[in-house]
């Protein structure tokens, strides 16, 4: 639907809304035009005005509304009770037609009361900073019709809805123009480029052909050319992409944009410069190593991996910011998609930096790095939980037998989840000389350790299964339980 | 003049490939979908058919299967993806594909790779 024609069905449905509630507002007997204090002697009042004849009645509903009282009613004596008794007659039919629904959301209870129960409400429930605005809005609720509140509210939604119609379509048209021009000018960059590298014009020619391209949008439509290109292609057009870049001088854009306070921006430009100006790139990466923000962070790192590829992780010396485990996880991909030559892990082990000298670790067990043998043993007095866990597993994978003792060593003062990888490492490097240090652990109080150790004997070798066999005869520890559940597929 | 079929999703490379076939001297046919290849495929004969492996509607796993399944075997097959894992080169070949390239490429390499398979039809 027409964004316009739209809004201004909405103002005739606002318009429409209105004109109903004014009805409402002013229909006899509309529960709407009484105050809610004096609701019971409102309805009286309302009553009477039906009845022209009794003056002396409205005056005293008049008189209840401003009491708050239905009961100055009842304690005066009315000289004419028979007037008395129409009123009632009317007032309790109209009563129970526009009673209605004050009845089934009040009950019985006086107007008055409710009032009085929201205030005790307020005081026993609400904290003190909120009391003051509460009980003005009880007060203001009683003061006006809640008809008047309600058309008020219906105005300002309506109101709102207008003007967030108006954003929307606004912003939607803005966004709409925006990819337009994008697209023509997209496409145009792209056949201008496309013959200039193909050889089919010149670069003046070209140069002549890039319209608008000092506008700040347009440059970074053909940087997005630009990428598009260099993602896809290779060889010769590889080094013109790059050419082209420098001649436009788009370099100085990314430079820009890495000065940017933006961490966005920052990262754009990065990347940028990484892809399609190495040279500049290697420069700026560096300053971003350390970024406080997790993402240029990350963006500098991975760039530096792509830019020196001889020694894609020179940065762990400098690095003093955490290494995020998603960042390991890029930095591994990268390496691993670009096949870079694999350094030798141990030279960074003496890191500061935990994340680093973790990670060198599952690179020194995922390349069987054997050399880092001793530096693998001296991260096992290391004080994280992690660190020693990932060398004792380091020990294991890379069948590090000499590490087999300084880890036995170290069992009775590790972690619950370190000791139950020194034992899944015996499965590994252990022998008939680690027979009686596992019956310790089978003998020991923890179903969890005793578990791994009957795991461990069983899969060690033909002797250790022999001999957790000859257990069976201590009845009471159960090993034929434990060699059920080892043997289970599911475990 | 040797009829060639480009499925690409990427306009930019799809207008490349075309312009850097139609200097080589090939009539090509662009489509930007598997569906839409489908459909030419079924319309008219070509001497070779360029695709890749993610596109819309249909994949290239698809259209190579349609393609040696139903009709026209003889029709050489170069696949040319950023998908280059061995499941998804393994599986090109496996459904009946007779080349496979892995983007970023070089132009001057598809046109020889593409001169070898036309030559290979003949």
């Amino acid at each position: 639907m027409n964004p316009i024609k739209f809004t201004s069905v909405k103002l005739i449905i606002l318009i429409g809304c209105m004109s109903c509630a004014i009805n409402l507002l002013y229909t006899p007997g509309s529960y709407g035009s009484t105050n809610i204090p004096g609701s019971i002697a409102g309805e009286i009042g309302q009553s009477i005005q039906i009845n022209d004849s009794v003056k002396q009645a409205r005056e005293l509903a008049v008189q209840a509304l401003k009491t708050d009282s239905v009961k100055i009613i009842r304690d005066k004596n009315i000289s004419t009770t028979k007037t008395e008794d129409h009123v009632k007659k009317n007032s309790s039919r109209l009563n129970k037609r526009n009673n209605y629904l004050f009845l089934l959301i009040n009950g019985n209870k006086n107007a008055g009361e409710i009032k009085s129960d929201l205030i005790i409400y307020g005081n026993k429930h609400l904290p003190l900073s909120f009391r003051r605005p509460y009980f003005r809005i009880i007060e203001k609720a009683y003061n006006y019709p809640v008809i008047l509140l309600f058309i008020l509210f219906i105005f300002f939604f309506s109101l709102n809805i207008l003007f967030v119609l108006l954003v929307l379509y606004y912003s939607n048209q803005r966004k709409n123009r925006k990819d337009r021009y994008t697209r023509i000018f997209q496409k145009m960059y792209e056949d201008v480029l496309r013959s200039y590298l193909f050889g089919d014009i010149d670069w003046e020619k070209a140069l002549a052909k890039l319209k608008k391209i000092k506008k700040s949008l347009n440059r970074k439509i053909l940087i997005t050319v630009l990428f598009n290109f260099q993602d896809n292609l290779t060889g010769e057009m590889d080094s013109q992409i790059v050419g082209i870049f420098v001649k436009l001088n788009l370099y100085n854009d990314a430079l820009k944009s890495t000065r940017s306070s933006h961490y966005y921006n920052k990262i754009n430009g990065i990347h940028e410069l990484t892809n399609l100006y190495p040279e500049v790139a290697e420069k700026i990466v560096q300053q971003f190593i350390n970024d406080p923000n997790d993402l240029v962070r990350a963006e500098a790192q991975t760039s530096y991996i792509r830019l020196h590829p001889d020694k894609p992780f020179d940065f762990f010396k400098s690095l003093t910011s955490p290494f995020t485990r998603w960042t390991q996880v890029s930095a591994f991909y990268l390496f691993r998609l670009h096949q870079l030559p694999v350094p030798s892990f141990a030279q960074y082990m003496d890191s500061p930096n935990p994340n680093v000298r973790n990670f060198c670790l599952r690179m020194i067990t995922y390349y069987q790095q054997l050399e880092s043998a001793n530096e693998i043993y001296r991260t096992l007095d290391n004080q994280l939980e992690l660190t020693r866990f990932l060398s004792i597993h380091a020990i294991s994978e890379l069948r590090l037998f000499q590490g087999k003792d300084l880890i036995k060593k170290r069992y009775p003062f590790e972690t619950q989840k370190n000791r139950i990888e020194i034992i899944t490492a015996l499965k590994n490097i252990g022998n008939a000389d680690d027979f009686d240090f596992l019956e310790s652990i089978i003998h020991s109080d923890s179903i969890t350790l005793r578990t791994e150790a009957c795991r461990t004997m069983y899969y060690m070798s033909s002797e250790s299964r022999e001999r957790l066999f000859l257990l069976k005869q201590e009845s009471h520890l159960k090993i034929e339980q434990y060699i059920d559940y080892i043997t289970d597929p599911r475990n | 003049m040797k009829r060639i079929l480009v499925a690409e999703d990427n306009k930019l490379i799809l207008e490349t490939i075309s312009h850097s076939l139609n200097r080589e001297g090939y009539e090509v046919i662009k489509v930007l979908d598997g569906k839409e290849c489908l459909r030419k495929l079924e319309e008219t004969d070509f001497d070779l058919l360029i695709t890749d492996l993610y596109m819309p509607y249909i994949n290239g796993h698809q259209v190579i299967s349609v393609l040696r399944d139903e009709r026209k075997k003889n029709t050489p097959i170069l696949v040319l993806s950023a998908a280059g894992a061995e499941e998804n080169v393994l599986k090109a070949f496996d459904l009946g594909a007779d080349d496979f390239m892995v983007k970023p490429f070089s132009l001057v390499e598809l046109n020889i790779r593409v001169r070898k398979l036309l030559a290979l039809k003949r």
